[in-house]
């Protein structure tokens, strides 16, 4: 992939089974770069295409340094997780990583688009709704994060997997001016309650699993699968699981931890991992996707 | 821990009824709060009236003011967390039917101490079937330090990314020619 002749990375792209193939240029300083492929094999060039980047306030997350390459083989389905420092989750287990989103690949004019779920008190909320899909440069991906990793199927995704997986997260997360009218995100408090509530109900007798404590967790474990409302890890764990034919669920092994502070690394050491393990089938969050063995680091 | 039998009442040398909001409605659950004590040293007390037909197995409030001590009815355990930077949720929660809120009638018995003063805060509660009511009642909040103004300059940056790709459909076949195209999926 060439800017303006030169050529962006080393790595280039790769063509994958199937023949396809798709990158995500990113694209600085210039203001009408022209973008031009060539082969490595035949050194063909492809004819050239001129961008014209919209202005943008944000040059994104700042982390990995290399953002100008790592973002570049990125594929439609593949899945974005960053930090945030801003993120409901950081009471929640405080975790390495805040939020998630599904890549969903290029709009009809090369815009790259993301499907994403946040809460209604984010800013952005107001703009372009809670459940939504939208450029990345103006999700909270790139505006919000401090750090940002790419992931993707352990085992090759096809090409269908991949249309089936980006055609239900648009389904339910639509873009403006639908989105504003769509679905919501968890009521944050209301989560919190649950789990705060399921904590309080374990340690009160001692690690015995209660009824009253199965039926916090099967009120999370409805939270998890609900259609109708999402947060953002349950956004993208469900477009797999759909888009896969049930076939592809990321959200087991669920290999969450808790970190102190947080409400679940509170719980006195002899309950965290009991907790955890109850957890793990209900309770889908990004740090779920970083510690699966299904998910592969792109960057 | 569950919380002794025997609820407690707050000898104070001076007690004072400082504010006394009326009982704030959520559909059908009412939230009586009482606040006793003097500045820097409260104690908000709480009784709740289920006029629903399904007992209540939760009750919490999130406050911005500071939270000591908790006190619960026999039956509840209590338990706090922070919901976003400055609140704080302190919650109760039943820990088996017996223990409810039954319906159409009124358990009081939870409370805790707090430096802050009061004003307005929110409150949830979970029926036994977790359908959620939510509402305000009076609770600790902090007192407001106003901040100096600022100003935020806005850089702008001609940045971008584009997307591009092309898909075939036969499968492996070699070195391919280059013809992209942006990808329309």
């Amino acid at each position: 992939m060439l800017v303006d002749g030169s050529p962006i990375g080393s790595s280039g792209v790769v063509v994958d089974s199937e023949g396809n193939w798709e990158a995500l240029a990113y694209l600085f300083g210039a203001p009408a770069p022209v973008i031009r492929v060539q082969d490595r094999s035949t050194t063909a060039l492809s004819n050239q295409i001129t961008v014209h980047p919209q202005a943008s306030f944000s040059l994104g997350p700042p982390v990995p340094a290399n953002l100008l390459t790592a973002v570049l083989p990125l594929r439609h389905a593949d899945i974005l997780v960053i930090a945030s420092t801003i993120s409901p989750q950081h009471v929640l287990y405080g975790p390495s990583y805040t939020h998630t989103a599904l890549y969903l690949g290029g709009d009809g004019n090369g815009t790259p688009l993301i499907s994403e779920a946040i809460p209604g008190s984010d800013p952005s909320a107001q703009t372009y709704g809670q459940v939504r899909s939208l450029p990345l440069e103006s999700s909270t991906v790139w505006t919000e994060a401090n750090r940002m990793s790419g992931w993707h199927a352990s085992t090759a995704l096809t090409g269908s997997t991949r249309d089936a997986i980006v055609a239900w997260a648009k389904t339910v997360a639509p873009t403006p001016p639908a989105s504003l009218s769509g679905l919501p995100y968890w009521n944050v408090s209301t989560l919190l309650n649950e789990v705060d509530g399921a904590d309080a109900l374990l340690v009160a007798f001692g690690g015995t699993i209660t009824s009253r404590f199965t039926a916090f967790l099967n009120v999370l474990n409805s939270a998890k699968n609900s259609t109708t409302s999402f947060i953002c890890s349950t956004l993208v764990w469900r477009a797999y699981y759909e888009g896969s034919g049930h076939a592809l669920d990321i959200s087991s092994p669920n290999n969450m931890t808790a970190a102190p502070g947080s409400i679940l690394g509170s719980l006195p050491s002899s309950f965290l991992g009991l907790f955890i393990q109850e957890l793990d089938p209900v309770l889908v969050v990004p740090q779920t996707f970083v510690t699966s063995p299904k998910l592969s680091q792109i960057f | 821990m569950i919380m002794s039998h025997c609820y407690k009442i707050p000898v104070l040398l001076s007690v004072v009824t400082l504010f006394l909001a009326p009982a704030a409605h959520a559909g059908t659950i009412l939230v009586d709060p009482s606040v006793s004590g003097s500045p820097g040293a409260y104690t908000y007390s709480y009784e709740i009236e289920n006029q629903t037909s399904v007992g209540l197995l939760l009750f919490s409030l999130t406050v911005t003011g500071d939270v000591g001590a908790i006190n619960a009815p026999t039956g509840w355990v209590m338990s706090t967390g922070i919901p976003a930077p400055g609140e704080t949720l302190v919650e109760w929660i039943s820990t088996d039917v017996p223990y409810d809120v039954p319906a159409l009638e009124a358990l009081s018995g939870f409370s805790f101490a707090s430096d802050s003063g009061p004003g307005t805060v929110a409150f949830s509660t979970f029926d036994e079937n977790f359908s959620e009511f939510d509402g305000q009642t009076t609770g600790p909040v902090a007192s407001t330090v106003p901040e100096p103004d600022s100003l935020a300059l806005l850089g702008t940056a001609l940045i971008g990314m584009f997307t591009i790709g092309r898909r075939r459909a036969t499968l492996n076949r070699g070195p391919r020619p280059v013809h992209p195209f942006v990808t329309r999926y």
